[in-house]
């Protein structure tokens, strides 16, 4: 009985080492893995601030203002605006029902 | 020896059975069998590892994926009332060498010089001939295309690492206001600065962010680049030196634009910082002239001493020893407590703060915060000068703006409150960075504000009014304007040299903004250097510009 017992400890121990040994080498290929998303995302996070700083960057009111002009429009001004008309609510059109 | 024939007969008894030996030998054999079935099994567990190790490919060494950035502090983002963004960090190469490994010294500058720019030969020279240094910088922060040329060189000893980058996507929108940062990405100026005391530095990691909110400004870009666009004009429409602009929350004090030109570049603080370019609307100290009348006529309706429809002395040539008070239009004796405002007049305006007296007229500034230190997230206020010797000259032309010097952020702050019922407000550069309202201090009362707005505006409204040329159809402007001799560094004025200003508010009714504007040595219009000719008009395109960037609509009934 000793010495199943012997005999079962033994490969038991052979049988975690293995364990041990596989989830180790698991272990770091996850890390590798984690380390390889985590460059990849500072990569892209690197890569959506220089956009955002681009965007910004060609969309200056210096740069666009310029090009407004080219194409015929103009700084917004008060004589764009309009105050809607009541006329629509005495027609019925708008308001509770 | 009686014991060997026992031994004897045991012996035989043993050979007799023959059982021993056979169980033995299967015994032994089934433990070799066990321990080289554990044998074969552990290596074969560990030729399996091996060969799916190989397949699949070994765990290589732990990267440190944020190491610190050695002298490098990021920033949080800093944006616009919109949204939009004023200025980020961006992560940028950097070029370093280790000059014990350079193989070549001749090659490695001659092919580093190829890409650099021009200049940079003898310098790198100096900087990798020296084998003891294990670390130079070659050049910081460079763009990606530059980095991968440099990378294609294939030199040893050279490498790279990552830096953080201030940019400020808007150019020289607000550079003034921005401020700048050094090359360890430290704010050195205006308002970056203020976000290090405020938010305090933080050591740059590998990664882009920075991990902190957004710091949301007060200005609007779009607003900001009007103002400035506004004075571009005026500067060469009236031929002014310089000039500035704000406009501001009467009530939050929040300011959506603060323009200054010539402006700077914030991207390159060795520029301006070294000449030291002045921030006209808070970084520099000037008479204002006549808009001061604003604050006198307060004073003394606040006091009361007169009442709105009082009439004042406004006999010409007012005489202090050889000094004397003028009016450039000529007025009749008496004129209206209004017409101190819409006409302009000096020797009424010298007569109420008289009539108040020096000590009245120095407790109203100081309660005004004219005549104190102030300070915003852009930085200290240029200090206020004020009269040495507080005597009835000085009492006289301080009440309309001379003698007196401040910035015209200050005044800005002080016109604010008596156009918005009376409280004190702070200027902030920050989105709700003002005196919160409950706790807003009151410096002049309610009815004495309603007074003066109507001044202004009717100043604005009434054809005689100076600041006539203010009017904006829809936006009810009220505001005043003010001329001032500019000093000629000795003790007397420059004759051909003046500040004009305009200061006021819209819509008149329920002020929402205020705007200020100044411009710096105009030259003359219609022959003449008047604000009304020159600031005035200036202050109407901005509000123009402005108040519908600002949400602010036009009344139905548009009337100038």
């Amino acid at each position: 009985m000793l010495r199943f017992l012997t005999v079962g400890s033994v490969l038991a121990a052979f049988a975690s080492a293995f364990v041990l040994y596989a989830t180790t080498y698991e272990t770091r290929k996850r890390e590798l893995a984690l380390t390889e998303a985590q460059k990849a995302r500072q990569a892209l996070m690197r890569e959506i601030a220089t956009l955002k700083a681009e965007r910004a960057f060609l969309s200056r009111p210096e740069r666009i203002a310029p090009l407004a002009r080219d194409l015929g429009m103009r700084p917004a001004s008060g004589r764009q605006f309009e105050r809607s008309r009541p006329t629509a609510v005495k027609r019925g059109l708008m308001g509770p029902r | 020896m009686t014991d060997r024939p026992k031994a004897s007969t045991s012996m035989t008894d043993a050979t007799a059975s023959a059982e021993p030996p056979a169980p033995r030998t299967t015994r032994a054999a089934v433990r070799m069998a066990i321990l080289m079935l554990a044998l074969v099994a552990a290596f074969g567990a560990v030729a399996a590892q091996l060969v799916r190790l190989g397949l699949e490919g070994q765990a290589q060494a732990r990267i440190a994926v944020t190491a610190p950035i050695s002298e490098s502090y990021s920033r949080p983002v800093l944006v616009d009332r919109d949204g939009r963004v004023l200025a980020m960090d961006i992560l940028l190469p950097s070029v370093f060498a280790d000059p014990s490994r350079i193989l070549d010294l001749d090659e490695a500058v001659e092919k580093l010089s190829s890409v650099l720019p021009e200049g940079t030969a003898r310098r790198l020279r100096g900087l990798l001939s020296n084998p003891q240094r294990r670390f130079v910088w070659i050049s910081r922060k460079v763009s990606t295309a530059l980095a991968e040329r440099i990378h294609n060189l294939g030199l040893p000893g050279v490498s790279f690492r990552w830096e953080t980058k201030r940019t400020y996507p808007a150019g020289t929108v607000a550079g003034h206001v921005i401020g700048a940062v050094d090359i360890g990405n430290r704010g050195i100026a205006g308002l970056e600065r203020h976000v290090d005391l405020m938010l305090g530095l933080r050591m740059a990691r590998t990664d882009a962010a920075d991990g902190r909110r957004d710091v949301r400004l007060s200005l609007s870009l779009a607003a900001q680049h009007a103002a400035e666009d506004v004075l571009r004009e005026a500067i060469t429409t009236y031929g002014a030196e310089a000039a500035s602009a704000l406009v501001m929350d009467v009530n939050s004090g929040e300011i959506a634009a603060a323009a200054s030109l010539p402006g700077v570049d914030p991207a390159f603080p060795g520029e301006w910082v070294a000449k030291g370019p002045i921030n006209h609307a808070g970084g520099g100290v000037f008479e204002l002239g006549s808009i001061f009348k604003l604050v006198t006529v307060a004073a003394a309706l606040d006091r009361g001493d007169v009442k709105a429809d009082t009439d004042v002395d406004a006999r010409p040539d007012l005489k202090f020893g050889r000094f004397t008070i003028g009016d450039v239009t000529r007025l009749p004796k008496r004129i209206p407590l209004s017409d101190v405002i819409v006409r302009s007049s000096n020797v009424a305006s010298a007569n109420l703060a008289l009539m108040s007296g020096a000590k009245a007229q120095r407790a109203m500034l100081s309660r005004m915060g004219l005549i104190g230190s102030m300070r915003t997230e852009a930085g200290p206020v240029a200090q206020p000068r004020a009269p040495e010797f507080w005597n009835d000259l000085a009492t006289a032309t301080v009440s309309y703006g001379h003698g007196i010097a401040v910035a015209p952020i200050q005044f800005a702050a002080a016109a604010a409150a008596l156009v918005n019922g009376g409280f004190r407000v702070k200027p902030t550069f920050l989105a709700g960075g003002g005196i919160p309202e409950p706790v807003r201090a009151r410096v002049i009362s309610q009815t004495t504000s309603d007074h003066l707005r109507a001044m202004m505006r009717a100043n604005v409204r009434d054809p005689r009014g100076t600041g006539r040329l203010a009017a904006v159809a829809g936006y009810d402007v009220g505001g005043k304007t003010g001329t001032a001799d500019q000093p000629n560094g000795t003790k007397g004025y420059d004759g051909k040299r003046v500040v004009t200003s305009f200061v006021g508010a819209f819509p008149m009714r329920a002020p929402k903004f205020l705007v200020m504007v100044v411009l710096h040595d105009p030259k003359p219009t219609d022959g003449k250097r008047l604000a009304g000719l020159n600031a005035a008009p200036t202050a109407a395109d901005l509000i123009a510009r402005v108040a519908p960037i600002l949400g602010v609509l036009p009344e139905g009934n548009a009337e100038r």
